[in-house]
């Protein structure tokens, strides 16, 4: 047969006799009969004497036994009908031969005795919690004390209590509640070690199961009315916590801190507080002990969230100084303390920190290099709930304290360099991430000194540590590491400062090697770029104070900055007329952009960035009428352009911001100028393929019509020259469709630029007539209407063609009615 | 029940004078299958009575004379032997005729009876009166009334140790227990505790047995035979090391006696309390201690 089924046979059939044996009970009991009513009680609960049930079918058995013992109970009650004395009945039930049932008994007439006032309380209940001694085993044991404590409930002599005084006081309740308590555990404990040591599993989890018998004095303790402050001190709980260290076990020393510290109240915990620590240090090295202070130091949480004057309390009862010594006396007490337990105490102590929101930098260092030096020993730390719980620890003062209070923690590189490498790094990024989310600034050299020292582990370059294969995640984290780059803020917009810092923060960069500069340099870069920018605009901001009357040119294309809003109405950078800048910090910054460019240009596949922040570089050298700067930004761009830009798109995409970004600049002498401008219009026409060449043509009109620069016939000379270029690529291969749209496609775009110039007439550009405009569009007409029979993707192609030929037309169209324009458009047909 | 039997001339019948105020005692008899009531005298009491003799109505009878004796007499069912240790008689009537009923007076005045009435295993003591008439040529009329006699001291014991002792195997079990007193009266309580000081068995149970030795001798050979009288169990399950087990065991409800010691040198009746531990495949380890019990006054 399964053991199962035969542990359910065995419940039923003891359920069975319980059954037939109380209604017997209850017969005799009717009849009067308390000889026969004793007879038949005493059988069933001889059925309780059984060793082949589990916990839980034994409880099933005994709460059917003891429903029936009310019965007998009210029985015990109607001395009429059984004509005997309590005092004689107490003597009557003991003289049942077997031990388990002759207790039942006893108990059940016990609180008869004490009821009909014929026993004292005390009396009464000591000789139970007495003679219940003799049923030593456990599972026997613990219900029968449990049946015990709960009918003797009402009994207690507490304070106030109709059993109060003679028959005894508080100290008798007590004591009885002490003494039941203390033998339920023995017996609780008691039942590890019974049976073969294969059974261990399966007993304790019997034994979770019946913790609550055992923890159920407690509560009763804490419900007395009569324990005051004075009496729990001196007799409560010095007597849990005597059985909670001299049970040496690791189950009952856990869960009865923990019912202790949930029953009683938070006042007196506050006042035992030295009691319950060093008890914590003298238990068994298996608890968890950091779970237990963690829950005594949340249970004085919620206690200060609702009493205002908690905090006093607590600083009166040095409840923070108090803890982080038990905790390093329970660090002390184990040597073999898990990692993760280390990690749960100080989380616990964290958190208190945080709520009684002490905010010094002192008790965190102290508490964190405490937390570093208990972990030497355990390094590297790979259990992943410690890690994670770690992780959580360290993140937490950036969350709730100042910045500066953080970075001054010597222990908390301490602490970090505790992980392994892969947490480590985790952690490092994690603090940049609470950084930014918090929008938190670095503002003095030792703050960024320390910070980076902080997450140095990401910063700096270890031998081989990343394989091609983990280039995303080398990516993704140092992109987080360039973000510290933004927080660098100097108080007050000093500029030397944040140079100082700046530079430091390149040096430190540096060591990360060309795989990290290549993702942080760019940041340094912009931040570089974005310190010369305030520069310039604090002193334009100074300047038009001088002289308010005037206003910035309007014209001029401007660029805000959001870092200074009220102050971007009167100040804008003008590229049309540079300004001298006095401060001497804008070259040193201007000098820290370059040093860092450079750098990335030796990083593979960073040329095109190099090559766009040189131009960012030259566009801020040239607000700053920094001429030879601006053109040297420009030279090392064109260099990079020449020497290591090779793919033919990107080359015309660069090509566009260097048209771009020069035809904004506005510092060069003539002479400068056009070397530049030659340059570029030599690079476009060295384009590869003819399509790029004809746009690049057109693009570098541009460069000959800018505020200052009015040149028609350079003007016309390259869109001349961009038509060709288009003719030519019509007569590719002998003018093939495919050919002869994207032909087209150059024709409307140079149509658009002639409409750009045409507009520009009124400045006195006079590169494009109204007959070269109606010539073109007569053309792309005559083209279109050749243009047939295609198929495949030409047709895609040539509608997107046709599209926007006809946006363009429209956009005439348009034109011809506006009164102030009309003029100008009248003479072309569409 | 008649008692005219075939052949009888008269009834015998006795009354007490002290009648229904006469104490009286259930015992069992001597089968031990029912209890019986008797009439209860301790030593010194005075035995007083009337006998009446019934003849069969109608007829008369002559007699050689009327008595009555008391007898206390020691069985022992080992050798069938029979000792009488007290033979009071009393003339009631020279010899006569008798034609009505007649009742005659009796007394033994502050008899000793030393030796209270006992039903042992092989041994018992009984005292009973026994009334006769005597007649010549036919057989008398006998008849018995069994008595029972119940001795209480006055005083308790001046001495009255406790009994401590400490016991053990080597290495396995060591246990100390202490009995209160090592003279209990019948109405008393065995209070006592046991102490386990070292426990390397697996404890089922532990019991408490009072145990009756009787002792009886015969010439020169004795003979002991000892019985359980109550099972008592103190303590389910195993106790470890430091456990303390309270014992309360009452005697009221146990159909004990006094300890008897060499009664009229025939036999002795001895108690004993005993402790058994029981372990897991059933072994008994037991340790056996006498005490004395006596009857007190009430």
């Amino acid at each position: 047969m399964e053991p199962a089924s035969d542990a359910a046979t065995w419940l039923d059939e003891a359920r069975a006799l319980v059954r037939e044996h109380a209604g017997k009970m209850r017969r005799a009991a009717n009849e009067g009969n308390l000889r026969e009513a004793l007879k038949s009680a005493s059988l069933m609960l001889g059925e309780l004497r059984t060793v082949a049930l589990a916990p839980r079918a034994y409880y099933e058995l005994h709460v059917a036994a003891t429903e029936e013992l009310m019965h007998l109970r009210m029985f015990f009650g109607e001395r009429e009908r059984h004509g005997r004395t309590c005092m004689e009945l107490y003597e009557i039930v003991q003289h049942a031969g077997n031990v388990l049932p002759r207790l039942y008994l006893l108990i059940t007439v016990g609180v008869t005795y004490v009821e009909s006032g014929e026993g004292g309380a005390r009396d009464v209940l000591m000789d139970l919690v007495e003679m219940t001694r003799g049923v030593q085993q456990p599972m026997h044991g613990l219900f029968l004390r449990a049946y015990l404590s709960q009918v003797s409930k009402a009994l207690l002599p507490d304070k106030g209590s109709k059993y109060e005084g003679e028959g005894g006081n508080i100290d008798d309740a007590v004591e009885f509640l002490l003494q039941n308590f203390t033998e339920m555990n023995k017996l609780w404990v008691r039942m590890q070690h019974i049976g073969p040591s294969s059974g261990k599993k399966r007993r304790e989890d019997e034994r979770q199961e019946l913790r609550d018998l055992v923890g159920k004095n407690l509560l009763a303790l804490s419900q007395l009315e009569g324990v005051d402050l004075k009496m729990y001190r001196e007799m409560v709980l010095p007597r849990i916590l005597e059985q909670v260290v001299n049970c040496k076990d690791e189950i009952a020393q856990p869960y009865l801190l923990d019912v202790l510290i949930q029953v009683f109240s938070d006042e007196y915990h506050l006042a035992t507080l030295p009691e319950v620590f060093s008890t914590m240090t003298m238990l068994r090295p298996n608890v968890r002990v950091g779970l237990i202070l963690k829950a005594l130091l949340g249970r004085l949480l919620s206690y200060a969230e609702e009493t205002p004057e908690a905090k006093t309390e607590f600083q009166a009862a040095d409840v923070l100084t108090k803890s982080f010594e038990c905790c390093k006396s329970i660090i002390n007490a184990h040597d073999d303390i898990p990692a993760k337990e280390v990690v749960g105490m100080f989380a616990a102590l964290m958190a208190f920190v945080r709520q009684l929101k002490i905010t010094e930098g002192g008790t965190l260092d102290d508490i964190l290099l405490s937390l570093a030096e208990s972990l030497e020993s355990k390094t590297p730390i790979d259990d992943p709930e410690a890690v994670k719980q770690l992780a959580a620890l360290l993140s937490e003062p950036l969350e709730t304290c100042n910045l500066s209070v953080v970075l001054s923690l010597q222990s908390y590189p301490k602490v970090i360099s505790l992980l392994d490498a892969k947490t480590k790094k985790e952690v490092a990024l994690g603090v940049v991430q609470t950084l930014v989310k918090n929008r938190s600034s670095l503002q003095s050299v030792d703050e960024v000194k320390m910070l980076y020292n902080f997450i140095d582990c990401v910063v700096s370059a270890n031998a081989n540590e990343y394989q091609e294969s983990e280039s995303s995640v080398l990516a993704d984290e140092q992109n987080v590491v360039a973000r510290v780059v933004h927080l660098i803020k100097a108080p007050e917009d000093n500029s030397e400062l944040q140079l100082e810092m700046l530079n430091m923060t390149h040096d430190i960069l540096l060591k990360g090697g060309p795989q990290r500069i290549r993702y942080t340099f760019p940041a340094l870069v912009f931040a570089g770029i974005a310190c010369g920018r305030d520069i310039v605009l604090a002193e334009r901001a100074e300047k038009s104070a001088a002289e308010k009357s005037k206003k910035a040119d309007d014209d001029a294309i401007e660029e805000s900055c959001d870092a200074n809003k009220d102050k971007t109405e009167d100040v804008s950078i003008s590229f049309t007329m540079p300004m001298e800048v006095k401060s001497p910090w804008l070259k040193k910054s201007l000098h820290l952009v370059h040093k860092t460019i450079t750098a990335l240009t030796q990083v593979a596949g960073r040329h095109e960035k190099a090559l766009k922040l040189f131009l960012e570089a030259a566009q801020l050298a040239a607000v700053a009428n920094l001429e030879s700067i601006a053109y040297e930004f420009f030279e090392r761009a064109f260099e990079l352009y020449e020497e290591n830009i090779t793919d033919t798109k990107k080359q015309v995409n660069l090509l566009f911001v260097i048209i771009g970004t020069l035809h904004k600049v506005n510092v060069f002498s003539e002479e400068s100028r056009a070397s530049l401008v030659h340059k570029t219009t030599g690079y476009s026409a060295r384009l590869l393929k003819k399509p790029d060449q004809c746009v690049g043509a057109y693009t570098c009109a541009h460069l000959f019509w800018t505020e200052t620069v009015k040149d028609s016939d350079s003007v016309g000379a390259c869109l001349k020259k961009s038509v060709k270029i288009a003719n030519a690529v019509r007569d590719t291969f002998g003018g093939n469709e495919t050919n002869r749209i994207e032909a087209l496609g150059l024709y409307v775009g140079i149509l658009n630029k002639y409409l750009y110039f045409y507009d520009k007439s009124s400045e006195g550009c006079t590169a494009v007539t109204v007959e070269a405009l109606q010539a073109l569009i007569e053309m792309i007409n005559g083209e279109l209407a050749s243009v047939s029979g295609v198929t495949g993707d030409a047709v895609v192609a040539l509608r997107d063609v046709e599209q926007s030929y006809a946006n363009t037309l429209a956009h005439i169209r348009a034109q011809k009615l506006k009164p102030e324009e009309a003029a100008g458009y009248a003479a072309i047909v569409v | 029940m008649s008692f005219l039997g075939f052949g009888r001339v008269c009834a015998l019948d006795i009354a007490f004078d002290a009648g229904d105020a006469q104490p009286m005692a259930s015992v069992k008899n001597e089968q031990a299958t029912a209890h019986e009531r008797l009439p209860l005298f301790r030593t010194g009491d005075t035995i007083k009575g009337v006998v009446h003799i019934a003849p069969v109505p109608g007829k008369k009878f002559e007699h050689k004379g009327v008595r009555i004796e008391l007898v206390g007499q020691i069985e022992q069912y080992g050798d069938r032997s029979t000792t009488d240790f007290l033979t009071l008689t009393r003339d009631l009537e020279p010899a006569g005729e008798l034609a009505t009923p007649k009742s005659f007076p009796f007394e033994f005045n502050h008899v000793e009876m030393l030796h209270e009435s006992y039903h042992g295993i092989n041994v018992r003591v009984r005292y009973f009166l026994r009334a006769k008439v005597s007649r010549s040529y036919a057989s008398g009329v006998t008849r018995e009334f069994k008595l029972w006699v119940r001795n209480p001291v006055k005083a308790t014991p001046e001495m009255n140790n406790s009994i401590r002792m400490e016991v053990g195997i080597e290495d396995c079990l060591h246990i100390e227990f202490e009995y209160a007193k090592a003279k209990y009266s019948l109405r008393d309580v065995v209070v006592g505790k046991i102490y386990f000081l070292l426990v390397r068995i697996k404890i089922k149970h532990m019991e408490l047995e009072i145990r009756r030795r009787e002792s009886t001798e015969s010439g020169s050979t004795s003979h002991s035979e000892s019985e359980t009288i109550a099972k008592y169990e103190v303590m389910d399950g195993a106790p470890v090391r430091g456990e303390s087990i309270p014992v309360r065991l009452f005697l009221s409800p146990y159909d004990l006696t006094p300890t008897y010691n060499k009664v009229n040198n025939k036999f002795s009746v001895k108690y004993f309390l005993n402790l058994v531990l029981v372990d897991e495949w059933d072994r008994r380890y037991f340790k056996q201690q006498e005490i004395t019990l006596y009857r007190e006054e009430k």
